[in-house]
């Protein structure tokens, strides 16, 4: 069992990581509160192009339902008995998992943690049921515009198989429709192992407890199939250049305007392509909060980021506002407008400035939640950041200058080439 | 007046609850709270000023919330024209920062790093009876919270949660949603609303609280600097009297609009926070609907009525509302739904819940609060709500009031608050094609 203790500063001085099985454990001793949280994940690889990211969810919203040795009550009366919660997530390149419970349960949640993922029960009557319940989760995602505006840009910019390509609901429900028991127990056993598994516990506990917790867990658990298969590439051109969704009684219009950047999380222009991205719309001081909803009054929420960020693929960057129908043409323009002068003219050394500042200080604000530090954790270890990117972080926003943050605007927004998708009660247009 | 070693000039010591020790600001009578607590240097300031939309009346809707927006439009010492607006200041450290509005309360916060702690004091202060309310501020800001309203229309959970309040509540303002209705947001003035903000925004209708890493002195000391000057109300803060009257039989409300999937809210009228039941109220709430072990989800979700369900007890300043609410299946009965709901609380109420159920639940609820410690924000946000409700000990004192609930506590709460008289059903019925059968 190799360990090594880091030291950085602040918390990173406390953080162990160690290796326990198949497990990367860290361990993040932090307050006395008297509770833990546990954020975790593997490699899981669905076939995206296949829907298999689907069918994970699928198995996610059972593995809470059951084991093969013990029906879902007895789990929850146990979960109950030591005030603890848990909850499985897929994504499409790893299943996550999050816990949490009252110091001195640690033992007993990892337990079940084991239990669950190993040996769910994935009994038929459990997925009849499922059926219904993401019959529903899917059909209420048709009733919000933002969702409807937000999926349908995706769709612009990315094939089937990319990660950020968001499927239609109907694709979604028919997958849904065609599981079974026997087709989910096959997707767990292909897709369920400890393949690069991480383990994060923070919060008050002590770093042998949690050791002891984890170990013999995982062990002889095979390896899950293990390999990447999402589209990589795509396309440099939107299939449509505007869409309007119309939906009944829905007086504010959701819009997502962008598209598709040819870069990932470990692109040298992400940070000052993030930071500039910020400067547009990051928060209430930002150029569109200020122009679009403060001087104008066209909006309650305007923001500008970048999305399905990853280190494996590439992401999207956006603008989402609400309008209402009669502002919404004036409203688009006038986004589109900060966005071209934001391009041509670059940003402000005062604005890199204050931007830095908001983003280092936010940073530790963060880190005030011990949930919050514990997802930065996992995200930063699946990355493949070493535990110190917590406090270099800071130091790699702060070393970004105006003249990267500028060029990574010109070279990677295109403000011309960006799709417009509105969602709500609008009339519709040709594309 | 209880003893205390530690004396600060300027304030009065209260008393210590649960690590949160009162004060009060002498000069201003302002009320404050300070707990020093946490891992890294982080603490947030909230102000929780006694006003919410319970003080609002016909016509002004809404006004509490048009003044939390216009609070941010600056003041002669913080404004955007001298690029120092309150945003463009504290986000520049780091701060998250923001304002709410609820029934009974305004909040002012900013979690922010320790020691930019006297410059979130500063502004608070500033704009307690700073704030310019601007007749052009207030147009400009018009038509973004119409746009917050239209936002909340597009949601049909959100039209039946107002819908049921409003059917619930005929005579007090809680039947009034928060951001007002739209003729009122159309038709306030920057008059009507110096007036709302000259009435309440105040020392003495006021608490500051600081959670966090931070020195208590220091604090104290950054308190007193920045509030202190700013005299009292020389005027009293008018109160809510309106008392709703009591309920004589089961209202219903249904909300038709595009959709496809329906939800059944069932509330009842339920007691204020202050009252000595409020507490065995939620433990009869995680009985009936939270995890799996609850009643609802065996009845509702194991036998496939629904795909979700929660209960809940709105503890407010004035009675309130207890509430199950179940998100249906795609073609399910809303009225099936409703039924058995019904029969669960039914059952409750006649039989009482089991010794068993309420060692699970207390459990369940002191994760939940230690849970909810995490970080200064989230213990500020539940000290705001206390505060709100009447008594700000109310917090720290939930663990001590959890404990002592009875089985026979939680019988005797629930015959007496789930009753068919006090009852008010609402249906979101979705209104396309193909869809639920509707009620």
């Amino acid at each position: 069992m190799a360990s090594k203790k880091h030291s950085s500063q602040g918390v990173v001085e406390l953080v162990t990581d160690t290796r326990v099985g198949p497990c990367r454990l860290i361990v993040l001793p932090y307050g006395e509160d008297g509770v833990f949280r546990v954020a975790g994940s593997m490699c899981a690889y669905p076939d995206v192009a296949a829907g298999e990211d689907q069918s994970l969810d699928l198995v996610n919203a059972l593995l809470d339902k059951g084991t093969r040795y013990r029906d879902q009550f007895e789990v929850a009366a146990i979960l109950d008995e030591i005030g603890a919660t848990r909850a499985y997530h897929g994504g499409v390149v790893r299943t996550r998992f999050s816990g949490r419970a009252l110091s001195g349960a640690i033992e007993t949640l990892f337990a079940v943690f084991a239990e669950e993922l190993r040996a769910p029960a994935l009994d038929a009557r459990q997925v009849d049921l499922l059926h219904g319940r993401a019959e529903a989760r899917l059909k209420q995602s048709l009733q919000h515009t933002a969702v409807l505006a937000g999926d349908a840009l995706s769709r612009h910019w990315f094939d089937p198989g990319h990660p950020n390509y968001a499927r239609e609901v109907s694709t979604d429900l028919a997958i849904v429709q065609d599981a079974d028991a026997e087709t989910l127990r096959t997707t767990h056993a292909a897709l369920f192992g400890p393949d690069e598994m991480i383990v994060v516990v923070v919060g008050d506990v002590k770093t042998r407890a949690a050791r002891r917790a984890v170990k013999g867990m995982f062990d002889s658990w095979p390896r899950a199939r293990g390999r990447p298969t999402f589209v990589r590439d795509g396309r440099s051109t939107a299939r449509l250049a505007q869409e309007r969704i119309y939906v009944h009684d829905k007086p504010s219009i959701d819009v997502a305007i962008g598209h598709r950047v040819g870069i990932d999380r470990l692109d040298p222009d992400f940070l000052p392509l993030m930071i500039g991205s910020f400067v547009l719309g990051g928060n209430f001081s930002s150029r569109l909060m200020q122009k679009i909803r403060d001087d104008m009054g066209l909006t309650y929420g305007i923001r500008s980021g970048l999305s399905g960020v990853s280190v494996h693929y590439d992401m999207m960057w956006t603008v989402n506002v609400t309008l209402g129908r009669d502002t919404l043409d004036r409203g688009v323009e006038a986004v589109l407008k900060q966005v071209r002068k934001l391009v041509s003219r670059g940003i402000t050394d005062e604005e890199l400035s204050r931007a830095q500042e908001t983003m280092i200080g936010s940073y530790l604000v963060r880190q005030d939640s011990s949930a919050r530090l514990a997802q930065t954790i996992l995200t930063n270890t699946e990355r493949g950041f070493p535990i110190d990117q917590l406090s270099a972080y800071p130091r790699q926003i702060g070393a970004v200058t105006r003249k990267q943050v500028n060029q990574a605007l010109k070279k990677h927004l295109r403000p011309k080439a960006a799709s417009v998708v509105a969602a709500g009660t609008v009339a519709d247009v040709a594309a | 007046m209880p003893k205390d070693t530690r004396k600060y000039k300027g304030f009065s010591f209260v008393q210590e609850v649960g690590g949160i020790r009162e004060f009060r600001l002498r000069a201003n009578d302002m009320q404050v709270l300070v707990m020093d607590r946490g891992v890294v240097p982080v603490a947030t300031l909230m102000v929780t000023y006694r006003v919410g939309s319970r003080n609002e009346t016909v016509g002004l809707t809404g006004a509490t919330h048009f003044l939390e927006h216009l609070m941010f439009k600056g003041t002669k010492r913080f404004n955007k024209r001298s690029g120092s607006s309150v945003f463009e200041v504290l986000q520049r450290v780091g701060a998250q920062v923001n304002a709410t509005t609820w029934l009974d309360r305004t909040n002012y916060y900013e979690q922010l790093p320790s020691e930019h702690l006297e410059l979130a004091a500063t502004i608070e202060a500033d704009r307690m009876r700073g704030a310019l309310l601007r007749p052009a501020d207030v147009e400009a800001e018009r038509t973004v919270i119409l746009n917050e309203f239209d936002r909340g229309e597009n949601e049909p959970m959100r039209k039946l949660y107002h819908e049921v309040w409003s059917a619930a509540f005929a005579a007090h303002p809680y039947g009034n949603p928060t951001i007002g209705w739209r003729s009122d947001i159309e038709g306030v003035t920057a008059s009507d609303l110096r007036g709302f903000y000259d009435t309440y925004y105040h020392p003495n209708n006021a608490t500051v609280s600081v959670i966090g890493r931070v020195d208590e002195r220091k604090a104290l000391k950054i308190i007193r600097k920045s509030f202190g000057e700013i005299p009292v109300s020389k005027g009293g803060f008018p109160d809510c009297t309106t008392l709703e009257p009591a309920q004589k039989g089961p209202r219903s409300v249904e909300v038709h609009m595009p959709g496809q999937v329906g939800a059944v809210m069932v509330a009842f009228k339920s007691v204020k926070a202050l009252d000595p039941d409020s507490t065995a109220l939620e433990v009869l709430a995680s009985i009936l609907g939270s995890g799996k072990t609850s009643r609802l989800y065996r009845r509702l979700v194991e036998d496939g009525l629904a795909s979700g369900v929660s209960a809940g007890s709105a503890s407010m300043r004035d009675p309130g509302l207890f509430y199950v609410y179940a998100n249906s299946l795609p073609g399910r009965d809303l009225r099936e739904l409703e039924e058995a709901i019904l029969a669960e609380v039914s059952s409750i109420a006649v039989t009482g819940p089991t010794h068993d159920e309420i060692s699970s639940a207390q459990t369940r609820l002191r994760a939940q609060a230690a849970m909810a410690r995490d970080g200064s924000f989230m213990i500020a946000a539940q000290l705001n709500e206390a505060i709100a409700s009447g008594d700000w000990r109310l917090y720290p004192r939930f663990l001590e009031e959890l404990d002592r609930v009875t089985a026979a506590d939680v019988a005797a709460v629930a015959e007496r608050t789930l009753v068919t008289s006090g009852r008010t059903t609402g249906f979101y019925v979705p209104a396309q094609a193909g869809g639920d059968n509707g009620v």
